[in-house]
């Protein structure tokens, strides 16, 4: 099942595949050290950290990936932040990071450089 | 097009809405971070700025406090993927235009950026209109005594002195109390002027104090009095040697204590007021005659700036000739006229009892009956009482033999509306002519002041038609 929408990018962009091609080559870009800041924020238990990182990530993912990533997203942010069900979030991480790499993939897929 | 700054730590975010921007034509610039955003925002000239909350560096709240007091006018949207009430409350209270939860809705984000320039817009626009209609106008002249007066003005005006402002009817009395209030502290407050000859001593209690209601006969709903109505601003209290002494002796007591009692209520209100007060009057023989009260004297003269007479300052009326003659054209929409040098020096050497209020008129008499280039046979004709008289009775004599009075004649069924109507109009352009004083106007048409007051009551007169 895909992991990605095109559906803001399509409104946002008027159909202009150049102009959707250069928001998702920013995003993948920027998104590989900002993914590793946050795992590297949860290997240390650092929760206030990665919680800013989840956050820094959750506008970007906003605009190309489903529901499910931005609920993934948004979870990690707020219990990062309020250090709530930390005993949850190790797993939590590794499976967001995960399905990031399989957004990374399709994205590249959809718009191959 | 309107040019705007764009500042996100997210790269893809600001793509985002200046790909959007630019499509619409505007012109976008993008800073990565909040210091280097205020840095762009002190040094050009946006209409609009998108600002994310939470920034490495220096987070968005505090980039929207600081561009507040750099530009206070340039709307802020703050953009975040918060998304939360609190933070939109937050911003909004420190002066945010407005909130975008991120990533922006297309139709959300243009419609945002349309109402915050039509704002900007409107900012700029009223900003635009207010200096046009304020009667603030510049202190014309450059002679010694203007030149010593604009010192007093910037010397005195920050502290809350209590001014007296004296001279002659028509010498700009009032200008120098506006711009007492406009470079006082005060000058976010208003200015409230009462003009202490034009109010029947009944009711200047009521003006000066307020009322409540049912307090008198026609006390129908409580007022508000100027004390009131100036505080935390200025109250200018012009003519206050016509203010009869049964006021005198409570305006005494509001400077005193700084609190007022309205008409007919027993309560005091606490009023924060500074006093600029001007008179055409001798206060010191006025107080020898028993006319006005010493200790009011004392406390309203704590600084008195004296305005001299236009004759007293020839060397400025050339400068304010030429200004006047340049506003009436812009006034009336006509074409620029000019003065030849030897009107210039005519009417530095003319007599002007009325001051610069008189010079006033007489230059849009000649700006609309005089020629392009303005003559001293212009001036000689149209300052000259005696040929004005003359031109008066021409005037009479050509409407007697002019079809237009049997026109007007014939609107008319009945003798008593036919004179109510002349009077209205003559009353109406004398009181124009005078600038709406009643003190002035009264003497000049001779009737009793209290008598014309009654008229301008009577026919509805307004000093804004």
């Amino acid at each position: 099942m895909s992991l990605v929408s095109f559906a803001y990018l399509e409104e946002i962009s008027g159909g202009d595949k150049d102009f959707q091609k250069e928001i998702v080559n920013t995003f993948l870009e920027e998104i590989n050290p900002d993914l590793s800041a946050l795992q590297q924020h949860a290997d240390a238990g650092n929760w206030i950290e990665m919680g800013k990182m989840a956050h820094k990530v959750k506008a970007p993912i906003g605009m190309l990936c489903g529901e499910e990533m931005k609920d993934k997203v948004l979870f990690l942010e707020k219990n990062a932040k309020a250090m709530t069900s930390t005993d949850q979030l190790p797993a939590k991480v590794t499976e967001f990071l995960s399905m990031m790499q399989q957004v990374i993939a399709e994205l590249k897929a959809a718009f191959p450089a | 097009m309107a040019r705007i700054l764009i500042i996100d730590d997210e790269r893809s975010i600001r793509n985002t809405l200046k790909e959007v921007l630019e499509y619409e034509n505007f012109d976008v610039d993008e800073a990565a971070d909040g210091i280097e955003g205020l840095e762009k925002f002190k040094q050009n000239a946006y209409q609009l700025v998108f600002c994310d909350i939470k920034m490495p560096r220096m987070d968005g709240i505090e980039v929207l406090s600081e561009m507040g007091k750099v530009n206070p006018d340039i709307p802020v949207i703050m953009i975040s993927g918060h998304g939360n009430i609190e933070t939109a409350v937050e911003a909004t209270k420190l002066g945010a235009f407005d909130f975008l939860p991120k990533p922006p809705d297309l139709n959300r984000l243009l419609i945002t950026v349309r109402n915050a320039l039509d704002k900007q817009h409107l900012v700029k626009e009223t900003r635009v209109l207010k200096q046009k209609v304020s009667k603030t106008q510049e202190i014309l002249g450059n002679s010694q005594a203007i030149s010593r007066i604009k010192e007093t003005i910037d010397r005195v005006a920050p502290t809350d002195a209590r001014i007296l402002v004296t001279g002659e009817n028509g010498t700009g009395k009032e200008l120098v109390a506006r711009w007492i209030h406009e470079k006082s502290l005060r000058n976010k407050g208003p200015l409230i002027e009462v003009n202490c000859a034009a109010i029947p001593s009944e009711l200047i209690e009521s003006e000066l104090f307020g009322h409540e209601k049912g307090s008198f006969t026609s006390a129908i709903k409580q007022r508000i009095g100027k004390f009131e109505q100036a505080n935390g601003g200025t109250l200018f209290l012009d003519e206050i040697g016509d203010m009869p002494l049964a006021a005198q002796a409570k305006v005494l007591r509001a400077l005193q204590e700084n609190k007022i009692t309205r008409v007919g209520d027993s309560k005091d209100v606490p009023v924060d007021v500074r006093v600029v007060a001007a008179t055409n009057k001798d206060l010191l023989k006025e107080i020898d005659a028993g006319n006005f009260r010493l200790d009011l004297y004392h406390r309203l003269s704590v600084i008195i700036i004296h305005v001299p007479s236009l004759n007293q300052r020839r060397d400025d009326i050339a400068l304010l000739a030429e200004r006047f003659l340049a506003d009436v054209a812009k006034d009336y929409n006509m074409p620029e006229k000019q003065f030849d040098p030897s009107a210039l020096e005519a009417l530095s050497q003319y007599n002007w009892t009325g001051n610069i209020r008189e010079l006033r008129n007489v230059v849009e008499r000649l700006a609309i009956l005089g020629g392009n280039t303005i003559t001293s046979d212009d001036v000689a004709q149209f300052t000259n009482p005696t040929l004005e008289r003359s031109s008066s009775k021409k005037l009479i004599h050509d409407i007697e033999s002019d079809s237009s009075l049997d026109y007007l004649i014939e609107g008319f069924q009945n003798l008593q509306e036919f004179k109510d109507y002349l009077e209205k109009e003559f009353i109406r352009s004398k009181l124009r002519a005078f600038s709406w004083n009643i003190a002035k106007t009264a003497e000049e048409i001779g009737m009793q002041r209290s008598h014309l007051y009654t008229k301008v009551e009577k026919y509805g007169l307004k000093r804004a038609e």
